[in-house]
């Protein structure tokens, strides 16, 4: 497996993130007992896990990696992290405690376990790291006080594109330019998909996202086998092998009914069951109540299965928006963002309000070169060479909608 | 260019409280407690959006702070970063810090869009607001002062802001397009001012947007620049999904909240002005099926699933002919 095989043997041999390669060195060097942990977030494939490792072993430390799906309860955090926080082994080799995951804790777990963690922190006597996909979730707004937050984000495509290049020319493999480049876009950011892309025989380039690796296999044969059931009790058997958390289910529920072209008329009433299905969960996460969990599934097989059924709703995967929705959604949606937050600084308002208000103004008077140029040295954009350039090339889409 | 130079919202934001546009009641009541500044109270900023209520408190802190405002004044938005934490880390900390400094009457927080934070972090803060008082002050500024909890309300001296008429948003933009020595024809600043709504924040945006590339400002490019806004991507996602279109409604909406970044909240807003224009049978099921969706919304876990199910409600129900 190439993107095991390839796996950086030094911090250096990492792409992109540079500054948050700094922030979480240099907090391992300062770390002293009492200290915040630190809290690696950013999408799948962006090096933190790689990070972690290789600093813990370029320390002389021991990993103690707990991923947290295999761990589901306060007690098994407690019996599993207990020794780890309070050790300095035999030669006196200290430990660095890591885990993955922790976005995912609270759909798996009951909420002590993030209480836990922010006990574990303040009384260990070796370094935490975390790491989360999703900033935006309830758990990590909870830790974040306890953490030394870093950002990582997709590193530039160019240098993707590079890293691909080279184990091409290890593996002496004979790939287009052309090639490689897709591979770098469909693994959208990525870069384990991007290297299993590229030894699976490279990009399929059809739609959205990815080779299937097994987990989505299994996942879409399972949603597969739910939608063309014979009957009710198929269905609930094929729904149930579903390996998905409840939340994922039914978002990716929802996109399949989407994609279907489904007549309006069960359109709406497909969407209905998956609405009051989302809702159940909403209320079971506010309010922690998760024996309600026991009755989505069969919500789902009494409600959707007669509108969806008969083969007209496939498994959409992951995302089944269009390649071209994607792609914007992926390129331009954290231009905006980084935008509006620069301008709703300088601009005494909200980056929301900016967003929704002020932008679309803004975008308008960016027409003019003058005044481009001039905002964009205002906002400090002319000082980071790749955010300008992506920027300048959004605008001139912008222009021509 | 400075920013502030190059945006007229920012050029020509008021810098004396006396410029402050339609706002007479909060200007008489305010003047005489900035002459006694050591005695100032809290104050609580209720008012719809572009009324001036984020100017006022930026002119407050310079007369009260003077040369020291850039490191005295805690400058936050609420919608940015809404959570306890906020609260307990950031205004905790600076509100606590003893300032040594004779010169100045007291430390300040403003925290804009304070109705957005929850009422875990209000409480927080109200007794930050009471512990911190001998050497802090806070402007606290809010769409509706009734999402603020009593306690703090009853600690501050609140001042309601009016919207702003569309005569003196007509009066405003004449000015400006004077001094900016920019022609508009006849009626396209009243074109602005009704198209802004009373909010002179947007009306003055409106304005420089339409103005760009030289040449007369005309209603044609005024609506070239409003056909861009959120509002008019939402009345077309309403529109597509009204008409029977879902298909197209549901990938223009995941372009407005995931390429754009609008909030869901503010579809629901705009979907709301929307439909609301509509009369009949029709229109008013739409309505009753948008408030099932925004409360729905505000319980539910996934605001994508929940959104997408309105849009397929609402082509079904243009294909029911608006029939239940």
């Amino acid at each position: 497996m190439w993107s095991e095989k390839y796996r950086p043997k030094k911090v250096e041999g990492l792409i992109g993130n540079e500054e948050a390669r700094l922030v979480v060195s240099t907090w391992l060097a300062e770390w002293k007992p009492g200290g915040k942990a630190a809290l690696l977030m950013g999408p799948p494939g962006t090096g933190k896990t790689t990070l972690v490792t290789l600093l813990a072993r370029a320390n002389g430390m021991n990993l103690v990696d707990l991923n947290a799906s295999d761990v589901r309860t306060k007690e098994m955090l407690g019996r599993k992290l207990g020794e780890a926080m309070s050790t300095v082994s035999l030669f006196g080799e200290r430990s660095l405690i890591f885990l993955d995951e922790v976005d995912g804790l609270a759909g798996r777990s009951d909420y002590g376990a993030v209480e836990f963690i922010k006990d574990a922190v303040k009384e260990s006597q070796n370094p935490i790291a975390m790491a989360a996909n999703d900033p935006d979730s309830d758990q990590i707004k909870k830790l974040a006080s306890s953490c030394v937050a870093v950002r990582f984000r997709p590193p530039p495509p160019r240098e993707v594109e590079m890293y691909l290049r080279e184990i091409a020319r290890a593996e002496r493999v004979e790939v287009s330019g052309d090639a490689l480049r897709a591979c770098v876009l469909e693994a959208g950011g990525d870069v384990r998909q991007a290297v299993n892309l590229l030894q699976s025989g490279g990009s399929s380039g059809t739609s959205h996202g990815a080779s299937y690796k097994d987990r989505e296999r299994s996942v879409s044969e399972a949603f597969n086998g739910f939608f063309g059931a014979a009957d009710k009790g198929e269905a609930a058997a094929s729904l149930r092998k579903v390996a998905l958390s409840p939340f994922e289910k039914v978002r990716e529920l929802s996109r399949s009914v989407v994609r279907s072209g489904l007549p309006p008329e069960e359109m709406a009433r497909a969407m209905e069951v998956v609405s009051r299905a989302d809702l159940a969960i909403g209320r079971m996460v506010k309010g922690g109540e998760w024996r309600l969990l026991r009755y989505l599934d069969r919500g789902l097989v009494d409600g959707l299965f007669p509108v969806v059924k008969g083969g007209t709703v496939r498994y959409a995967g992951q995302d089944d928006l269009p390649f071209p929705v994607l792609s914007r959604i992926w390129n331009d949606s954290k231009k905006v963002k980084e935008v509006s937050l620069r301008y709703a600084r300088r601009a005494h308002t909200s980056g929301s309000a900016a967003r929704s208000q002020d932008l679309p103004y803004v975008f308008a008077l960016c027409s003019g070169k003058r005044f481009r140029e001039d905002l964009e040295r205002s906002l400090g954009l002319d000082a980071d060479k790749e955010m300008l350039e992506s920027y300048d090339r959004f605008l001139q889409k912008e222009s021509t909608r | 260019m400075s920013f502030d130079g190059l945006m007229w919202v920012e050029k020509y934001r008021p810098r004396k409280i006396d410029d402050l546009v339609n706002q007479d009641e909060v200007k008489e009541r305010l003047k005489p407690l900035l002459e006694n500044k050591r005695e100032l109270p809290h104050l609580l900023f209720a008012g719809p959006p572009g009324s001036g209520k984020t100017t006022a408190a930026m002119i407050i802190a310079r007369e009260l702070l003077g040369e020291y405002y850039a490191d005295s004044t805690l400058s936050l938005n609420a919608s940015d970063e809404r959570g306890i934490d906020i609260v307990r880390e950031r205004i905790k900390k600076f509100a606590s810090y003893l300032d040594r400094n004779e010169s100045i009457p007291f430390r300040l927080v403003i925290l804009d869009e304070a109705d957005e934070t929850t009422s875990d972090a209000q409480t927080a803060l109200r007794r930050i607001m009471e512990e911190t008082s001998r050497h802090t002050r806070f402007i606290l500024i809010c769409n509706y002062s009734t999402n603020i909890i009593e306690p703090i309300q009853s600690r501050c001296a609140i001042f309601r802001f009016k919207k702003i008429g569309q005569r003196e948003v007509v009066a405003r933009l004449e000015r400006i397009a004077k001094d900016e020595g920019v022609r508009a024809g006849p009626g396209v600043l009243e074109a602005v001012a009704a198209a802004c709504d009373g909010d002179l924040r947007q009306g003055i945006n409106l304005l420089q947007a339409a103005s760009a590339g030289g040449g007369e400002v005309t209603i044609e490019k005024v609506n070239a620049a409003t056909g861009r806004t959120a509002k008019e991507r939402a009345t077309e996602i309403v529109r597509l999904a009204m008409g029977g279109d879902f298909g197209s409604a549901r990938l223009k909406l995941v372009e407005f909240t995931r390429v754009y970044g609008i909030p869901e909240s503010d579809f629901l807003r705009f979907a709301n002005e929307e439909i609301a224009k509509g009369e009949g049978e029709e229109a008013a099921r739409a309505i009753r099926v948008l408030a099932e969706y925004d409360y729905r919304l505000a319980v539910g876990a996934n605001p994508e699933v929940q959104l997408t199910a309105l849009l397929a409600e609402l082509a079904a129900l243009h294909k029911r002919g608006g029939k239940a």
